[in-house]
């Protein structure tokens, strides 16, 4: 498929990096947004202009319009358990079960040396650091238990194994082969409700 | 158990091509080089989700085609078993059992246990340790599930290991409780590794032993010792003691990876010391005494493919090998050769039937 438009092509490259959009679909878009005579183009640019102003919030790394995320700041919600995920989407996932009433830290990640990934590219030292301004009594690790996720909860449990919290895991055997966000809401809101104490080679 | 037919597409020298096999004897001759070792390697495949001499997924596609596709039927008890293994360039190698494809490729190792002989089986001998823990380790796989799953985990979490100490290197930083941290994680499946090892080797040493003597006329003892660190302490401990080479290396320096196995003949390493002829009946008393304990193990005969076996061996020996194949307490079995007039002889005694496959250029493009 040639383009002979210069300006098009680079609408199509850009719109083919999005996940889930091969060539065909954004040249699909970009000749739709082209024929269109509404204020369709407009509104997207506005939108997406608008994303410069989504930040993440300082306290959770969680998405939000401003320094503290909705989340954070409500004070109906339970500040003292604290449930650590991979991504952002994890949040959106726990959040639908309706069976979690804390507060939240997204890592970013898990360790893997591999792809250069070490603890100082996490979000970990904001966590020990929200840890050890007190309150925080309960963390609850809802890492996928990938090797490498269960490597990242160990290297977590030991820092944190120094600090006055209690570390539990969300309760395994409950089949998700991998990522939170796409196992069903039933099963991960069991799965959190029914959540062990985390130990260390035996000990609690 | 046994394989009752394997249709192969875009498969190496194959373009298209269809085989219904005897549940016993399987004499695949031929002129064409190729063909009948990678009908051997395209069974291998079907049992153990790769090729058998380390060929790539993508270097198994026919040349200029985008895909390759193995279908067969085994019969195993009473259960019709359909076996089709798909890798289409660029994508994931899939295997479906009865029209269902595993989440993952080991979940399937072990359901057609398999032994394969072939000429370059001399590394078991001649190679590097690591050559020999991969035998070992292939052969355990098929028999004890959770050993493949411990094997998996336990090289993940070494190669995270290894990238972490060459991160301290290069960047002149160290984390210990994040090294720590693997130690303690790979603690289990090390042990776990050492374990299953040793209570291999202790049957399968005597095994080969006993093949051995069969094979040889000489009398010469035949030794095979499996050698790990871990019989000097505790992991963790290894482990410890060894940090500041680790360090130093930008490698970890003990475990189960670097695990040796050691063969002898009469007291001294066959590598060194052994004749071909001791290190060709010492790889086949090997490979014997590997079917012996997944047969007993798993109460199944697993397949047996022969590439190539005869090559370079005398009328003698060719009797030899022979007899005991086909008076043996085998299942069904696989036989490559060049030439089928050394075996028509020794086939006419032969009570039980057999298929010939002829491999010519009808099948090979
Ligand atoms: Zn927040």
């Amino acid at each position: 498929m040639k383009v002979q438009s210069k300006k098009l092509e680079g609408v199509v490259n850009a719109f083919a990096t999005l996940p889930g959009i091969g060539k065909k679909s954004a040249l699909r878009i970009a000749i739709h947004l082209l024929a269109d005579n509404t204020d369709k183009k407009s509104i997207f640019k506005e939108a997406v202009e608008a994303l410069e102003g989504v930040r993440n919030c300082s306290c959770c790394y969680n998405l939000s319009d401003e320094e503290i995320c909705a989340i954070c700041k409500d004070p109906r919600r339970n500040a003292s358990v604290v449930c650590v995920v991979e991504h952002i989407q994890d949040i959106m996932a726990i959040e639908e079960t309706g069976q979690f009433n804390g507060l939240y830290h997204v890592l970013g990640g898990v360790i893997s040396p591999i792809e250069g990934i070490g603890p100082d590219d996490l979000h970990i030292e904001s966590l020990l650091s929200r840890v050890k301004r007190g309150n925080v009594r309960e963390i609850i690790m809802a890492v996928s238990p990938t090797i490498d996720g269960e490597t990242t909860i160990y290297y977590l449990s030991q820092k944190l194994g120094e600090l006055d919290v209690s570390v539990s895991q969300i309760a395994r055997g409950v089949a998700f082969g991998g990522e939170l966000q796409y196992t069903d809401e039933i099963t991960l809101g069991r799965s959190i409700l029914a959540r062990i104490p985390y130990a260390i080679n035996g000990k609690s | 158990m046994f394989i009752s037919s394997i249709v192969l597409t875009n498969f190496k020298s194959y373009q298209s091509a269809s085989f219904s096999f005897s549940p016993s004897l399987n004499i695949i001759h031929g002129l064409n080089g190729m063909g009948k070792t990678n009908l051997l390697d395209a069974i291998y495949c079907v049992a153990m989700t790769k090729s058998y001499f380390g060929t790539s997924d993508r270097q198994m596609i026919h040349d200029g085609q985008a895909f390759f596709r193995l279908e067969s039927k085994l019969l195993k008890g009473d259960e019709e078993l359909s076996l089709i293994v798909k890798y289409q360039q660029g994508g994931k190698k899939t295997i479906q059992k009865n029209g269902n494809a595993y989440d993952k490729l080991s979940e399937h190792i072990g359901v057609v246990p398999v032994v394969m002989i072939a000429p370059n089986d001399l590394v078991l001998i001649d190679g590097l340790n690591a050559d020999r823990r991969k035998f070992v380790d292939s052969t355990i796989s098929q028999i004890n599930h959770s050993y493949l799953n411990h094997l998996v985990l336990y090289h993940r979490l070494l190669k995270q290991r290894n990238a972490l100490l060459k991160r301290f290197q290069e960047e002149g930083n160290f984390d210990p409780i994040l090294l720590k941290t693997y130690d303690l994680k790979m603690e289990m499946p090390a042990q776990y590794l050492y374990k299953v090892r040793q209570q291999f080797f202790m049957e399968f040493t005597e095994k080969v032993q006993q093949q051995y003597a069969t094979l040889s006329q000489r009398r010469e003892s035949v030794d095979i010792r499996y050698v790990s660190s871990l019989e000097k302490g505790d992991f963790l401990q290894l482990m410890q003691d060894a940090l500041q080479h680790d360090r130093y290396a930008g490698r970890t320096n003990v475990g189960p990876h670097k695990d040796k196995i050691e063969c002898k003949l009469e007291g001294r390493m066959a590598k060194t010391f052994g004749s071909q002829g001791q290190k060709k009946s010492l790889v086949f008393a090997i490979k014997l005494a590997q079917y012996e304990v997944i047969r007993k193990s798993m109460s199944v005969k697993p397949l047996l493919l022969l590439d190539d076996l005869f090559d370079k061996l005398d009328h003698r020996r060719v009797d030899q090998l022979l007899s005991i194949i086909l008076k043996g307490n085998f299942g069904q079995v696989f036989v490559t050769d060049t030439q089928l007039d050394r075996l028509e002889p020794l086939l006419m005694d032969l009570t039980g039937d057999y298929v010939e496959i002829k491999i010519d250029d009808l099948h090979v493009e």
